[in-house]
């Protein structure tokens, strides 16, 4: 519809389709157009300048497989004296042929609407002026833009932080995990290539060293997240019948020290709880945390935290509960409190335990109104580096289970943190991961919504 | 201050719910006009629409003939009270009044002296450093409707502004509002579900329901008068009784048969607007007894102008000043329905569940609906007049009278039948046929004569004939003359005559051409020819739907005789060309079938067959659709 | 005898919390008397020290980085939460009050934008931060930046708060003539106390907890100084210096702690007002 009334516009509406901002200029919205056209200019400049050349790098192998970026960096034999070694020659630094490549297309998708958008407005203000409307002026243009256009102009700076900071990183990432980018193809002194799903297939495989430790890092994730969620929420819960129980003294003050605990800032609880179960040495009697120590001298044996994977996982889920608990207690007070006390009332009447009422009705009210936050709470465990990182660090290894950097304890997250900073730099497998995470999270979260969401249209609570 | 018009104002959600249909209403300045209606049924949809807070999908809006579609809710000059009163909470009452003032930067000074004045007339002075929270709801009330008063509308909105009010201080404020409005001489636009609101309140009423408006009119005739149902059911407390029933007809004497077992028997004269089609005991209709049209005295039991019932009483309610008895007219379980009755009684009625009781019931104040339609079948101006009537020879015999058939009609069977006159097609004065005026009746500017056709036999079925016409009463009770019909709007049944009037519709585009010295001209394209669009035209659809106009596929809408013909001479930019494919002559009228492109139209106009017209639409003798939304925007 | 029954369980009852909050708390307790203790090295054998001492207070401030450390983390919560704040609460009122067409696809978006690992970017971030502030990407407005600039992302709560707010208020002003602007500085925000306080709190403390950001940042910078208080704290606790900073550890956190603890305890009726919306708006 829109391109018929280009198609039918006059001269100004066509040529307005090469040059932005012409119909405006010609029909009264000065600025308007100025600024379409200066957009246009520096949109030419920056592909003619920049993002023409990165595109093409981008492109060349994109499909085919091969290097990414037109020239490696090489030695030249001309010596320097000042640095005492041959002359290097820079070449193209792969990665940002892929970072400058996704942002370049995000700038010529950006510049397709705009474009789009002018000359719609174009052919529109043809026709406004033909049937004598009065078109907007840039006075007005600013009034609307805090008014009606509010959300644009509310929205602009932290969709740009957005963008720059997360979209554009986040798919130069993703890109990144079809590339062989690792410590043996370190930019800038060397192009890595396009290798299409070659990483995905590596780490999905059963029968590589690196698809067993996978799979054995991601079933200790989801198991550690099923544990720490159902853990938590339940202790919270308990916890905050407990305490809001009739006939229980001091129940702000127990709230307060419960409270205080989630304040603490977690790196430094975390490492201090990691450190009262440090083993010392690893042998009997080599000192330690003060818990290790406690425990020595009581029941004469020596705690392997950090030294066997089990236990230091029992204790990771232990210590997960002294930080969890006392925030889902939080929340399940304030939701308690919300109930309607006539529900309990009736059952009250009806002669149910005080058991029975909290499996009847705590249970699946918390459930009913929590449902959300449960989702919310096991992909945040999924991702919880902290724990993790902060307790054990991830340890203790075992050279035959796990390779590539993963060690027994070791998260998907940690063990990505580890691959992008660790000695090999494996980046490839760091964006595998990540994006194997998100598959994970989003799998999960689309089937538990929608199971919730039929639940909850069923009314099956009350 | 202000006049308001919507014209064919619809609502329409995500292309498909319609909440608001074909609005159309005339408000006249300081009106105080009330929608009423259950919820959903698009009342506060509408008044939002006024204020500006919801778009209009379609149709037009004007506060004093400006058009406000496309304006922002502060550039309409209206204010508007909510439910929830809408107070700022952080902001104390002066702050609250004042916030419109400060942001149309009006000085200081000035500000201050409207809101005291406003606090003045609302009695809420000493509260003005208070935050709304610290108020009562009739407080808060208060200080939404001085919020709206400070700002000097030219219209004031309410959207069911003392639903939140308990019962004793929602009379208080009902009066106050009306106070206020007698006070400001605004026009008012109030939204409510509560009918004693709207009957007490409003100068007119709009009842709606599912996004239709039922009825527009004065609370007396829609209490008097309504159109259905739903609007007799609505309007009055306690509600109307309805019985579902039949109406038989013997000589002059009428039989209505309840169908819970009672009956009540009427003259033939005193109903006569009931079409008679109704009285042969086929059709299942509804009657409505109002609880005021009750008694239970018995001087009123026995006089005639009531009819007499008994009833079984099964539930008694006291309301302390009065008593109301629910009781069953079906005494004697001759029928498997109930027909419970509900009769005003004196507070100090001693009558008890399970008595027999005699129920009195004012045959006058009966009201009368189809079953199916639900529509009042009894109305104040009778939709058609339907007469036993025989054709001979082509003539049209009722009884004795007689008219000439026109042209079109010399080819009828000869025969008994019955024919559907409706009373704007009864011509006085002219033709051949006697009849004595029996009583005429002024209807704001129209006048309703009933007609006795003079000279009956035996085989006439002795129905009234009723006349509408329009301007003052010139003729008087009583006096005899002579009349006619106009054929072109009746309908026959038996011989599949159906009137000849009806709207024409014509798919066509909105586009422009260049014209000379680079000024565009506009035009409607009809099947392919071009009609000049004029100025005042144009203007309308420009406003209502801006440059989508050259993108919508549009009808055109007209009536037959709304538009003209001449002979064909060239093809014009004024005019279509159409060829004649049939015509009929009424005789008072004659109409032509046209061929426009690939669609018949009808127009008023007498020609003959394989004749080339132009026809001319005049500026006010169309309406234009917008057929994506089905809906008229000029 | 059905009161003596009830007072037997809540007894019961009382001891267990009791036993719990002895529990939970003892990990603070043993952090705070370790910054006390006298003699050195990592581990004591005793729960309480020996010999009581400032010492480790004075070490921390006279001979480490330490203060420089509290004052990087202090501008760059302070500054990162001002932005936070601001796009938070802007995006969360766009959601929550005006229609565009955008909208719901935009809401989409940035839900599936949320699941991907916040960290994984980071690579690429750190290039993008070397291309935009050449010479100082390891510095305080980098990590503003990465603090920062996602802000947007985590709308939900705030909006789940907006949504509370009558939208009649929106309406009536409109009537009274104000731009969505006005309504949104006057009408919604005087009234969005609760959540503002709930947003700058969050955003406040995020930069005082966090170390898989600024670690990745800060990474193979020799400067120390340029540290916050997370990684910096963090290397005293590495295998090759635990011996030598252990108490001082101890005592840094509590300097740490303490006031971050306070505000917390300070604000907390806002916050858990924060949390409850949020999870149980779905």
């Amino acid at each position: 519809m829109k391109i018929k009334k280009v198609i039918k516009g006059d001269a100004i509406t066509k040529l307005s389709c090469i040059i932005m901002g012409l119909g405006h200029i010609f029909r009264g919205q000065k600025v308007r157009g100025i600024i379409y056209f200066l957009f246009e200019v520096f949109f030419g400049i920056y592909i003619a300048v920049f993002g023409g050349r990165y595109l093409a790098m981008f492109f060349q192998n994109f499909f085919t497989g091969g290097n990414v970026g037109f020239t490696q960096t090489y030695i030249s034999s001309e010596w320097n004296a000042e640095l005492g070694e041959y002359t290097k020659v820079p070449g193209d630094n792969s990665f940002h042929v892929v970072l400058y490549g996704i942002l370049t297309l995000f700038v010529i998708f950006f510049f397709a609407v705009v474009w789009w958008r002018s000359i719609k407005e174009s052919a529109e203000l043809e026709e406004m002026k033909i049937i004598g409307k009065r078109v907007n002026l840039f006075r007005d243009d600013v009034r609307n833009y805090l008014d009606g256009q509010f959300h644009t102009t509310l929205l602009s700076l932290p969709m740009l932080g957005l963008f720059l900071f997360t979209v554009v990183p986040l798919v130069t990432m993703i890109m990144i995990a079809f590339t062989n980018y690792d410590a043996n193809h370190e930019v800038p002194e060397r192009l890595f290539q396009w290798v299409g799903f070659q990483n995905f297939t590596d780490m999905l495989s059963g029968n590589s060293s690196l698809g067993k430790t996978f799979w054995r890092v991601l079933a200790w994730t989801l198991g550690w997240a099923v544990l720490a969620t159902f853990t938590n929420y339940f202790g919270g819960m308990l916890l905050a019948v407990f305490i809001n129980k009739k006939g229980i003294r001091f129940k702000r003050g127990y709230r307060t020290l419960f409270v205080a605990t989630i304040a603490v800032p977690q790196f430094v609880s975390l490492m201090i709880i990691s450190k009262m179960l440090d083993t010392g040495g690893g042998m009997l009697g080599s000192g330690g945390g003060i818990i290790t120590q406690f425990v020595e001298r009581i029941f004469n044996y020596h705690m392997q935290f950090g030294l066997d994977i089990t236990t230091t996982r029992i204790w990771i889920i232990i210590a997960n509960m002294w930080i969890g608990i006392p925030y889902s207690m939080l929340l399940c007070s304030g939701i308690l409190m919300n109930i309607p006390s006539d529900l309990y009332e009736s059952a009250r009447i009806d002669g149910a335990s005080p058991a029975r009422q909290f499996r009847k009705i705590t249970l699946p009210y918390m459930l009913f109104v929590t449902g959300p936050y449960l989702i919310t709470q096991f992909i945040g465990n999924i991702n919880n580096f902290n724990i993790i990182f902060l307790l054990s660090g991830g340890g203790p290894g075992d050279n035959i289970k796990y390779t590539n950097g993963a060690k027994g304890t070791d998260l998907l997250i940690t063990w990505l943190y580890k691959l992008s900073l660790g000695a090999d730099r494996n980046y490839k497998l760091a964006s595998v991961i990540g994006i194997l995470v998100f598959v994970i999270s989003a799998v999960f979260s689309l089937v538990v919504y929608n199971k919730s969401s039929a639940v909850q249209g069923e009314g099956n609570f009350q | 201050m202000a006049n308001l018009s919507l014209k064919h104002i619809y609502k329409i959600y995500d292309d498909e719910v319609k909440a608001v249909n074909d609005f159309c209403m005339d408000i006249k300045d300081k009106e105080f006009i009330v929608f009423v209606g259950p919820s959903g049924c698009g009342k506060s949809t509408t008044l939002r629409m006024i204020a500006g807070l919801e778009e209009i999908t379609a149709g037009e809006l004007r506060i004093d003939d400006v058009i406000v579609n496309d304006l922002e809710p502060k550039d309409r000059n209206i204010a508007m009270v909510f439910q929830n009163y809408a107070l700022y909470p952080h902001m104390s009452v002066y702050e609250n009044m004042a916030f419109a003032l400060k942001t149309a930067k009006v000085p200081k000074n000035i500000i201050e002296e409207k809101v005291k004045e406003a606090a003045e007339i609302l009695g809420i002075t000493q509260y003005l450093e208070r935050k709304p929270k610290a108020l009562s709801g009739g407080q808060r009330q208060r200080v939404a409707l001085g919020r709206a008063i400070v700002r000097n509308p030219k219209v004031f909105l309410l959207d069911e502004p003392l639903s939140n009010l308990d019962a004793k201080l929602r009379a208080a404020m009902r009066a106050e509002i009306s106070k206020l409005h007698e006070k400001l001489q605004t026009t008012f636009i109030y939204v409510t579900h509560d009918q004693v609101e709207a009957m007490t309140m409003g100068t007119r009423i709009v009842v709606m329901k599912d996004g239709f408006v039922q009825q527009i009119d004065t609370p007396k005739n829609l209490f008097k008068y309504p159109v259905n149902i739903f609007v007799a059911g609505f309007i009055g407390t306690p509600q109307m009784n309805f019985f579902d029933a039949k109406i038989t007809k013997k000589d002059s004497l009428v039989r209505f048969e309840l169908e819970c077992g009672a009956n009540i028997s009427e003259e033939y004269a005193e109903i006569d607007k009931i079409p008679i089609g109704y009285m042969d005991g086929q059709i299942p209709v509804v009657v409505g007894i109002r609880p005021d049209d009750v008694k239970l005295d018995d001087v009123a039991y026995n006089e005639q102008e009531w009819g007499k019932a008994d009833a079984r009483v099964t539930l008694v309610e006291s309301l302390g000043g009065e008593t109301l008895i629910y009781a069953d007219m079906n005494v004697k379980n001759t029928s498997d329905k109930h027909g419970i009755v509900v009769v005003k009684a004196g507070a100090d009625s001693e009558i008890k569940k399970d008595d027999i009781i005699k129920v009195a019931i004012k045959k006058s104040n009966l009201y009368f609906f189809d079953k199916e339609t639900q529509l009042n079948i009894k109305p104040r101006i009778p939709k058609e007049n339907i007469l036993d009537c025989v054709i001979k020879n082509g003539r049209l015999y009722f009884g004795k009278q007689e008219l000439k058939l026109p042209p079109v009609f010399e080819n009828l069977k000869s025969g008994e039948c019955k024919i559907a006159v409706p009373p704007e097609a009864v011509v006085l004065g002219e033709g051949r046929a006697k009849a004595k005026i029996s009583s005429a009746e002024v209807i704001e500017d129209k006048v309703l004569y009933r007609l006795e056709i003079l000279n009956n036999d035996e085989n006439f079925n002795g129905a009234p004939l009723f006349a509408l016409e329009l301007g003052k009463q010139c003729f008087d009770e009583g006096e005899k003359i002579v009349f006619d019909i106009d054929f072109s709007k009746v309908s026959i049944k038996e011989q599949n005559i159906e009137p000849i009037e009806k709207t024409n519709v014509l798919k066509c585009t909105f586009v422009k051409k260049r014209g000379d010295k680079k000024k565009y001209k506009f035009y409607f394209d009809i099947e392919n020819q071009l009609l000049k669009a004029d100025e005042a035209i144009c203007e309308k659809l420009f406003a209502s739907k801006g440059t989508q106009i050259f993108d919508i596929p549009l009808e055109m809408v007209f009536m037959p005789d709304s538009i003209e013909a001449e002979k064909y001479v060239s093809d014009g930019l004024d005019s279509i060309a159409g060829k004649v494919t049939d015509v009929f002559d009424y005789g008072m009228k004659c109409f032509a079938k046209v061929r426009v492109g690939s669609s018949d139209i009808i127009i008023m106009h007498k020609c003959e067959i394989g004749e080339k017209l132009s026809i001319r639409f005049n500026e006010k003798g169309f309406n234009v659709k917008d057929k994506t939304k089905d809906i008229i925007i000029v | 005898m059905k009161k003596s029954k009830l007072q037997k369980k809540s007894i019961a009852g009382q001891l267990i919390l009791t036993a719990l909050a002895i529990l939970w708390i003892i990990p603070l307790i043993y952090l705070v008397i370790q910054s006390f203790r006298g003699e050195p090295g990592a581990w004591s054998p005793t729960f309480f020290p020996q010999e009581w001492t400032l010492d480790n207070y004075k070490r921390l401030f006279l001979e480490t980085n330490f203060p420089s450390w509290y004052l990087n983390t202090f501008i760059i919560a302070l500054v990162s939460c001002l932005i936070t704040t601001v796009f938070v609460l802007a995006v969360s009122y766009v959601f929550s009050r005006m229609k565009f067409r955008a909208r719901k696809p935009l809401m989409n978006v940035m839900l599936i934008l949320g699941m991907f690992p916040g960290f994984m970017s980071m690579s690429a971030v750190y290039f993008l931060l070397k291309i935009l502030l050449p010479n100082n990407y390891q510095s305080m407005a980098s990590l503003i930046i990465v603090y920062s600039a996602g802000a947007a992302l985590s709308y939900y709560i705030a909006k789940g708060f907006f949504d509370t707010v009558p939208k009649s208020l929106d309406e009536a002003a409109r009537i009274d003539g104000a731009s969505r602007a006005r309504i949104f500085w006057k009408i919604i925000l005087p009234l969005s106390k609760s959540i503002i306080i709930y947003t700058i709190l969050i955003s406040f403390i995020a930069p005082w907890c966090d170390f898989i950001f600024v670690s990745f940042i800060m990474s193979g910078v020799p400067d120390t100084s340029k540290y916050t208080v997370a990684l910096g704290m963090y290397r005293w606790l590495e295998r090759e210096s635990i011996q030598q900073y252990f108490t001082t550890f101890c005592a840094a956190a509590v300097i740490v702690a303490t006031p971050i603890t306070l505000l917390f305890m300070w604000l907390q009726k806002y916050y858990v007002e924060g949390i409850t919306g949020g999870a149980v708006k779905g």
